[in-house]
């Protein structure tokens, strides 16, 4: 355990580490401002859950954001840093780090070849281990929101949680007619204060200066904020269960678990029960290469089905989130993080599907479309070379409709994580939103099938599922 | 006419009903003696034959509801739970015993039970502070509280109660969260191991 912390430290990026002091003016006062009483300010140290879990995802989102100012004038880059830093170590102090590092956990280590394998294995396990509420906190908050005693309104109910869920934690239960259930319970409390620090958060970032795509930048930020705050809403995940249970209703199978909405709440989810190995144990199991096959087709097909049929992304692709039931169906778990696409969203979808078969013109007008180009950007041949590459490589395992990708070789990953990380140096960031959503969607499905290491028709899949779309 | 015993415990009983159902209704600072008085049938000297005043009668409904507590306490011990989920436990049932009465238990917390109310002050206050600790004295016997321990968890306990009266978050679900992490503050620092220590090395 003392290495793998150790490991932790050393793996951070170094501005991460290195205490925010009162270098400037500038820092000085957003360190005011930061301590300024919040609305759930009297709460917010009990959530403090010390500082190394913070740093961790501090670290990586500092990675991540920099990126976006990489070659800003330098005196408005430290500025902005130190901005950055006094942000995220607020970000770090925050309550709801139980659930943001293991969101970051969860994405980081969902590409293996992005960081170094020990750390992406160590982060993934940040899922699981984080601290539960003991079963007498959580009883008093399900019977706060369900307005009765666990005993009374379910059959049974396990005292220890069995897996843990980003914003809260899961117990295996039983209706009182027998059903098998899994309950999600959110930390109490939790969801106020993510707005509120979302709110500071919003406050300490607007004044950065991010170049010419600040505002692209800043809606963006606002955009995932937006999805966070929904996927602390328990109801609308249950709603979105129920659209992707309708929606893949004609694939048997494929299971999405049913809500049983009499003992659910915003902050509390009973769901179905599937049996089943989540797919990091099903691939510990050596399953033949015709199994990793035929999960990963139900998984392109199902995600595609929800995509094209449902407009519906679902925006958590992680193993955690897959099972494999005892019955060798596919089991899709946790659409809280799920998206449904407005008219807008929409057409930006349908316009790439132009894009592909058409190619040429049509391809290069759905990029500006989908990055909502000005006509400067999009008469930068640069900017545009890497966003046909990119196109290029989204659409790579498509093109073969006889013949099966292999996914096997992590030439392809790495190259896409390349272009990925290359866009975001030259800050090519600009794109609508609803891209950032998207994009999670499509490299985690195809990192989880590199994962696998499955050879899939893709491309049949893709024609099949449009077609059934209507496109 | 000789009042017996039977008549003065149906009187009392009477007087703690219409109380509650006074304060409820009308919330504590509004609700007078007179009020008391006449929701109970009695005249208002009969009242102060049985409480000196509000607070006590409001005390006294407190100390009701914790005494059922206590009962209830001992039947949700599942017997698995270690000292802080015990602790949580035990506080936990007295507030849902309390539930009714939150909007004036804080009136209770500034009388009988403020920590500035010196012993002997209050009887009532006294008793209920001594029944809470034997419990917690109890939890903790194989580990048993000096009296610095004891005071800080009473403080807490203080705190945490003060904070529910006045929690306007939904369901109250902040004093969850305030009542946990203040219980995992006071073990870890019953606990050597409680990273509350200064540093060694």
């Amino acid at each position: 355990m003392e290495s793998r912390i150790a490991d932790f430290v050393t793996a951070l990026p170094e501005e991460a580490t290195r205490p925010v002091g009162a270098q400037t003016e500038l820092a000085k006062l957003v360190e005011d401002l930061a301590l300024r009483p919040m609305p759930t300010g009297r709460v917010h140290r009990a959530w403090s859950l010390g500082t190394l879990s913070a740093k961790i995802a501090a670290g990586w989102m500092t990675m991540w954001i920099r990126g976006a100012f990489a070659n800003e004038e330098e005196r408005a880059r430290q500025s902005n840093e130190a901005r950055l830093r006094a942000a995220l170590t607020i970000f770090g102090r925050m309550g709801y780090m139980r659930g943001a590092v293991m969101k970051v956990g969860q994405l980081i280590s969902n590409y293996p070849d992005l960081v170094p394998k020990e750390l992406a294995e160590m982060l993934s396990h940040l899922h699981f281990e984080a601290p539960p509420m003991h079963y007498s906190l959580l009883a008093e908050h399900v019977r706060h929101e369900l307005k009765g005693d666990p005993e009374e309104l379910f059959g049974s109910f396990e005292t220890e949680a069995f897996a843990a869920a980003s914003l809260g934690q899961v117990h295996r239960a039983q209706t009182l007619a027998g059903d098998k259930l899994a309950v999600k319970v959110q930390y109490p409390g939790i969801g106020r204060t993510i707005q509120a620090d979302m709110r500071n958060m919003s406050v300490l970032l607007s004044p950065m200066l991010l170049g010419s795509d600040r505002d692209n930048l800043m809606e963006q930020y606002a955009y995932v904020r937006d999805m966070l705050l929904l996927e602390l809403d328990y109801e609308s995940e249950a709603r979105f269960l129920e659209q992707a249970r309708e929606v893949l209703a004609d694939l048997p199978d494929v299971v999405v678990p049913r809500v049983y909405s009499e003992l659910s709440t915003d902050k509390v989810l009973s769901m179905e029960r599937l049996e089943g190995l989540h797919l990091s144990e099903w691939l510990d199991t050596n399953p033949s290469q015709e199994e990793r096959d035929r999960i990963a087709a139900l998984l392109f097909q199902s995600t595609s089905r929800l995509f094209f049929a449902g407009k519906l992304c679902w925006g958590d692709p992680h193993p955690g989130n897959i099972m494999v039931l005892e019955d060798g169906r596919l089991g899709l778990l946790d659409f809280g993080s799920c998206r449904s696409f407005d008219e807008h969203e929409w057409d930006i979808v349908t316009l790439g599907v132009d894009g592909y078969r058409e190619g040429g013109e049509k391809l290069r007008e759905a990029m500006r479309f989908a990055c909502d180009l000005s006509e400067k950007q999009a008469a930068d041949p640069d900017r545009m070379q890497y966003l046909e590459d990119y196109s290029l490589w989204y659409w790579e395992p498509m093109e073969n409709v006889d013949e099966a990708f292999d996914f096997t070789d992590p030439a392809y990953i790495q190259h896409g994580m390349k272009l990925f990380g290359e866009c975001s140096q030259k800050r090519y960031t600009r794109a609508h939103p609803v891209n950032l959503y998207n994009a999670r969607f499509l490299y985690g499905v195809r990192v989880l099938a590199h994962t696998m290491k499955a050879r899939c028709y893709v491309g049949r899949i893709f024609q099949e599922e449009i077609a059934h779309a209507g496109l | 006419m000789k009042v017996t015993q039977e008549a003065k415990r149906a009187t009392r009983r009477r007087i703690l009903a219409a109380a509650r159902e006074q304060f409820i209704a009308r919330g504590f600072e509004a609700t007078t003696t007179r009020d008391l008085a006449a929701a109970a049938d009695i005249a208002k000297g009969t009242l102060f034959n049985y409480f000196e005043n509000k607070e006590a009668l409001a005390a006294t409904l407190v100390a009701d509801a914790l005494a059922a507590a206590q009962e209830d306490f001992g039947k949700r011990l599942r017997g698995d739970e270690d000292l802080r989920e015990q602790l949580f436990l035990h506080i936990s049932t007295g507030f849902r015993r309390l539930e009714p009465y939150r909007g004036f238990v804080g009136a209770v917390l500034e009388t009988a039970l403020s920590p500035f109310a010196k012993n002997g002050v209050s009887r009532l206050g006294d008793e209920l502070r001594m029944e809470h600790l034997d419990v917690v004295r109890e939890l903790t016997k194989d580990d048993p509280l000096d009296v610095v321990r004891l005071h800080l968890y009473w403080t807490l306990y203080l705190g945490v109660a003060a904070f529910w009266t006045a929690d306007d978050s939904p369901n109250q679900e902040d004093t969850l969260a305030v009542l946990d992490e203040s219980l995992r503050v006071f073990v870890l620092s019953q606990s050597d191991q409680g990273g509350l220590q200064p540093s060694r090395s």
